[in-house]
């Protein structure tokens, strides 16, 4: 082994060993700063996320207590985000469950949505609607709103989409 | 059921009065925060567990620590579950049989 290695391994070493003593000693002041927004994510109660900040603060050590905190947040981010699609999918399972079925046909509903200013047109087999100038999820929510249960229905709303494929919902 | 559950249970019936505070609870069981404050969130949710800080004096610094108890209610529960799923460790704390006498008794 040359000199030059074993310089620059010490070298590396030393800088190695500052920068853990530099995350060692900040790692805490991180901490106290992820785990009130960690707690937030955790629970909607605001008084828990009270008592959890304050106590998961109390985790022993630096780097064990900034692994703490991460861990937390991670769960709590996952938690949130779970929380939010539950949300949204009982939401249109309440939005649904009010429908009335109308039992329209397809001629019936390209019409409605002609009504509402739509430029609509048959698909070649007849079976579907393509809406040209709104998005499907527009249309969708439009026919929900019109307590119609959406049939089989393509969209385009540009002429890259159109090229690509039509959507289907 | 699941096993952190049944690991949560297990050091609180081994506890000192049945109670431990949330490291020492992750401590004993080896599972990760997440994991056993989510238990524990859901036993005190159902009411097999107290929750209470602890007792600082004016000279103790930094942040207090939460000690988690089980209740009369949470005891039966946990023995029960521990003596059924957990047979070697019942027996090795002497759950098993206090829990065939009451069972007797009953």
């Amino acid at each position: 082994m040359s000199t030059s290695w074993w310089v620059a391994s010490a070298v590396g070493a030393f800088v190695l060993s500052l920068i853990a003593a530099e995350v060692s000693d900040i790692a805490p002041w991180v901490a106290d700063r992820i785990l009130p927004l960690a707690a937030r994510l955790w629970t909607r109660d605001p008084e828990m996320r009270k008592v959890y900040a304050e106590e998961w603060r109390s985790a022993p050590g630096k780097l064990f207590k900034l692994s703490v905190a991460l861990s937390f947040l991670s769960v709590g981010i996952v938690r949130e985000i779970a929380r939010h699609v539950g949300t949204a999918r009982a939401k249109r399972t309440a939005r649904r469950s009010e429908i009335n079925y109308a039992e329209l046909t397809v001629d019936q509903i390209a019409r409605l949505l002609e009504e509402r200013q739509l430029n609509v047109r048959r698909t070649d087999d007849g079976k579907g609607i393509v809406v040209t100038n709104e998005s499907p999820t527009a249309v969708h929510d439009l026919l929900i709103d019109m307590k119609v249960e959406p049939p089989v229905i393509y969209s385009s709303t540009s002429r890259r989409a159109r090229r690509r494929r039509w959507h289907l919902f | 059921m699941t096993q952190p559950t049944l690991d949560v249970l297990e050091a609180l019936l081994d506890a000192k009065d049945f109670e431990l505070h949330g490291w020492a609870i992750i401590k004993t069981t080896g599972k990760s925060g997440p994991t056993v404050y989510k238990i524990l969130e859901r036993l005190l949710g159902q009411g097999h567990l107290t929750a209470r800080w602890e007792e600082q004096g004016p000279d103790d610094a930094g942040p207090r620590k939460r000690f988690y108890k089980l209740t009369p209610d949470g005891k039966v529960y946990a023995r029960t579950l521990v003596a059924e799923r957990r047979p070697a460790a019942a027996r090795r704390l002497g759950w098993a049989l206090s829990l065939l006498t009451f069972g007797r008794l009953a």
